[in-house]
């Protein structure tokens, strides 16, 4: 008998149900991968078992092959993730692979991801029965690409798998995605410039400046930290040809802004002004404009300026601020609007944003437009 | 994984043709069973079956865009079995070096001529007939009346002379004009070669947009040149290509943290080593290698992408080889394949300059062709050396797209393109005048739409070209014809493009060119 063969814990074989991009296709349109949502079920006892990945090494390519096996009968689909040749290879030399087995490094873990588990594989071949371990995801793609069997032990299925009732596999899992990885209606995507617009691309100009489409192209940002639930201590409204931003509890944790992203392509190597006319109420903590330039992160690592000019407690008189800020050769974004650090409210109105002429860059003083 | 059950020979064939690997793939799962059989049926030594069969796939792979009937690939399959096992048959009977042990009088087992050794016979004849009268009474001499060198001349040693000169005559003449009587392992010699560079760099093609990608050098010492392989697209994303991740782990019990890794070590317990990569040709949609794997079943070949190959040969440390003919044909001098900006300015010489606008621009070429690319299949190459078959320019409102060699390979495109967001749901029009000269090929105006994550293999001209509603054919009339295309924008589109295209030899000029989005009525 070969080491190993006999299983040490009773298992359960589970189906590759699902390997789906997150966000995936996001209102506009765009697709956005930040992640793949992984749910291996267990038909015969109506059960499944949800896993996060976010970049892990083997979750694409699982999700390309889960994709291609999804596809019509006759359709041809471009499968070229590598594990297809891995299958190709075992197979010239008679080895196969019988089990996927995914283990979790700790007994008492409450939830599959790829940093509390591996993957064991059994190979069977003329040299006998071997095991190898890896990544959950490589180990997932492997079995997916040679049709073997996916274990869990039954002690972790009875502990962590989910009963689902129908067929649908998928959105009773759609909420164990991060935060970060979900496009939220009227939020995008936390901390990702490009997809902060629910369902716009940024243009090359700034618009809806006199916010007659309510928020459209504006978008909320309450920082990003990268699992955090959104914390709901801002929000943001608009009506009567202003914006306003809030704090929503007393007391609400860190800052918001309510930006719009344009592309910098126009405004490379000129000094631009970012002018608009705010209001805040008393007690209000911190508010004022913000101008952030977005340089392109392959020669500068995902660089940020921001520029900005800020009033602390209430004014109740609009007042007219602006922000002056040379734009770099290498801007790939920029973004402006207001930004609210703790309790309070900030309006918006009269937004422009233009490149600076020499009157502009001698006058930079802020100026009451009553 | 769908199995093209539905599909014809010859539509997989063409699909294969455009790059889909699993095409071809489903094509050899579909005609193994026939292939094998008839393999079985040729061998008279049932352990070349499996050698016949794999050369044979590999054969058709290669020469997949010779075929000129699609529709009859199980037939030209089946031909090609029957001169794979004939190859392996005349190995024994027929080498050309490094000495002369062809039996010029023909004589089968049974003493009796067989048609084959009598077209070999005939085929040597006339290569001895072809040679200078003293190399042609040198070989008379010693391979038809058995007289060794010493007897034929004086001195011996320019017998010798004579006999080798002969030699290399006979052999460059059998392989222009019978190369099917080369021996397979005679044919194909291969250059052992090592990767020296592995790195990013912006292709040096005539695309002026194009993003960093894996150049990987791969050096033949002994004869002092290089070879530069570009991995474009999604094959360039491979950790086994970055030199700072490649190969970091070969311990055997570890864990395997990259996909290439894992197939490492899956094939280490399952006893098999990989003995060699080879790559026997190289060129416009001839991108494959051949592993080579030894276990305890013996040895077998499997056949593979040129990235997957590279990728294996990397993780398993490999020999990579490569065929004689296409390093005469492709490397550089020691040192020379540097083309491309360095890694250091490719990253400082990126340009966001040509990401698509919302809407036409420079329509008139006023501003030359700020705004238009140049592309197509002919830069979708892993070598370099069709990456400027094509070319264009912009004068007086007139642009020109044109071969910048007698045949240049693949198709090229003159195009712009734009984000859809404006043009969703809406009906387009694009418009031009086009003049054509000694267009041996298509040429035409074309438009197409980007949607969002589409699939894209590499883009030849069927995949670019392939629906007959966004482009238009335009006949070589040297003058000027005005010319439209009207097309649907799709909801989910992403980007439009639009421009004129030609296939082969020729110029094609725009002039006048418009995109426009009529009133709907």
């Amino acid at each position: 008998m070969t080491l190993g063969s006999v299983d040490p814990y009773p298992m359960t074989t589970v189906r590759i149900a699902h390997a789906e991009p997150r966000p995936g296709r996001l209102a506009n349109g765009e697709f956005q991968i930040k992640g793949h949502l992984v749910v291996l079920a267990d038909d015969a006892r109506r059960r499944a078992v949800p896993i996060w990945m976010r970049g892990d090494p083997g979750a694409s390519d699982l999700s390309q092959l889960v994709e291609s096996a999804r596809r019509p009968a006759g359709e041809i689909v471009t499968a070229d993730a590598p594990q297809a040749l891995t299958a190709r290879l075992l197979s010239a030399v008679d080895a196969r692979v019988t089990e996927v087995d995914i283990d979790a490094t700790s007994a008492d873990v409450d939830e599959l991801t790829p940093e509390v588990t591996m993957a064991r594989i059994r190979l069977a071949g003329a040299a006998g029965t071997r095991h190898l371990t890896a990544d959950l995801g490589l180990g997932l793609a492997v079995a997916a690409a040679t049709g073997a069997p996916v274990r869990l032990s039954d002690a972790l299925m009875n502990r962590l798998a989910v009963s689902v009732t129908g067929d649908d596999l998928l959105t009773p899992f759609l909420d164990r995605v991060p935060p970060s990885a979900r496009a939220l209606p009227g939020h995008g995507l936390v901390g990702w410039p490009l997809a902060t617009l629910p369902g716009q691309r940024p243009r090359y100009e700034p618009r809806n400046l006199d916010f007659s489409d309510g928020l459209s192209r504006w978008d909320l940002d309450s920082g990003f930290r990268r699992d955090a639930e959104p914390s709901g201590d801002y929000s943001a409204a608009a009506g009567d040809q202003c914006a306003v931003l809030s704090s929503a509890v007393p007391r609400p944790a860190g800052s918001a802004a309510l930006l719009q992203a344009i592309f910098a392509d126009d405004y490379r190597g000129t000094t631009v002004v970012f002018r608009g006319g705010i209001r805040t109420e008393p007690l209000t903590e911190q508010a004022g404009l913000r101008l952030e330039i977005l340089r392109n992160w392959w020669r500068v690592g995902r660089a940020r300026e921001d520029h900005g000019v800020t009033v602390s407690g209430g004014r109740h008189q609009w007042t007219r601020l602006e922000v002056t800020a040379p734009i770099p050769e290498d801007a790939d974004m920029i973004r402006f609007g207001i930004a609210l650090s703790g309790p309070g409210r900030v309006w918006l109105r009269h937004p422009e944003l233009r490149r600076a002429d020499n009157q502009d860059l001698d006058d930079a003083e802020p100026v009451s437009d009553g | 994984m769908a199995d093209g059950a539905e599909l014809s020979d010859g539509d997989l064939v063409r699909l294969a043709r455009d790059g889909h690997p699993v095409a071809f793939r489903l094509l050899v799962e579909r005609h193994q069973p026939a292939i094998r059989a008839r393999a079985r049926r040729l061998c008279p030594n049932p352990s070349d079956v499996d050698d016949t069969v794999q050369e044979s796939f590999l054969q058709a792979f290669i020469a997949l865009d010779r075929l000129r009937e699609p529709d009859r690939f199980a037939g030209w399959l089946a031909g090609i079995v029957l001169n794979v096992c004939r190859s392996l048959y005349r190995r024994e009977q027929l080498t050309l070096l490094p000495d002369w042990p062809e039996p010029l009088h023909p004589a089968s087992a049974d003493g009796l001529p067989s048609a084959d050794d009598l077209d070999r016979a005939d085929a040597l004849r006339e290569a001895v007939a072809d040679l200078p009268a003293g190399q042609r009474r040198a070989v008379a001499l010693h391979y038809y009346a058995d007289l060794p060198p010493g007897q034929i001349a004086e001195p011996p040693g320019a017998a010798r002379v004579s006999l080798h000169k002969a030699r290399i005559r006979l052999r460059a003449y059998i392989t222009e004009h019978r190369p099917d009587l080369v021996p397979v392992a005679r044919r194909t010699h291969m250059t052992t070669v090592r990767i020296v560079r592995a790195e990013r760099r912006i292709p040096p093609g005539p695309v002026p947009d194009r993003f960093p990608t894996h150049v990987i050098v791969l050096a033949d010492d002994a004869g002092g040149r290089d070879l530069p392989i570009w991995l474009l697209g999604r094959d360039s994303h491979r950790p086994s290509f970055d030199p700072s991740t490649a190969g970091h782990e070969r311990a055997g019990t570890a864990q395997a943290h990259t996909a290439d890794e894992l197939t490492d070590q899956l094939l280490r317990a399952a006893g098999t080593r990989v003995t060699g990569v080879d790559i026997d040709e190289l060129g416009p949609e001839v991108t494959v290698t051949r592993i080579e794997l030894a276990g305890p079943a013996g040895t077998r070949h499997v056949t593979a992408r040129l990235p997957d190959g590279l990728a294996v040969a990397i993780t398993a440390g490999a020999p990579i080889r490569v065929a004689d003919a296409v390093m005469d044909r492709l490397a550089v001098p020691l040192g020379a394949s540097t083309s491309g900006p360095s890694p250091e300015q490719t990253v400082q010489g990126l340009s966001l300059d040509h990401r698509p606008r919302y809407e036409p621009r420079n329509m008139a070429f006023a501003d030359g062709l700020d705004r238009w690319m140049l592309g197509g299949s002919f830069t979708e190459n892993a070598i370099e050396s069709h990456w400027h078959d094509y070319s264009c320019a912009a004068e007086h409102g007139i642009a020109v797209l044109y071969s910048a060699v007698p045949q240049p390979e693949g198709f090229a495109l003159l195009a712009q393109e734009m984000y859809a967001d404006d043009y969703r749901d809406a009906v387009v029009v694009f418009s031009g005048q086009v003049r054509t000269e000694d267009a041996a090929g298509d040429a035409g105006l074309c438009l197409w739409v980007r949607r969002v994550r589409d699939i894209r293999g590499r883009w030849t001209e069927e995949a670019a070209l392939g629906n007959p509603d966004n482009h238009i054919v335009v006949a070589d009339n040297r003058g000027w014809t005005r010319h439209q295309i009207t097309v649907r924008i799709p909801g989910d589109a992403s980007v439009v493009g639009f421009g004129i295209f030609l296939a082969g030899p020729g110029r094609i000029e725009l002039r006048d060119a418009e995109l426009t989005r009529p009133a709907t009525t």
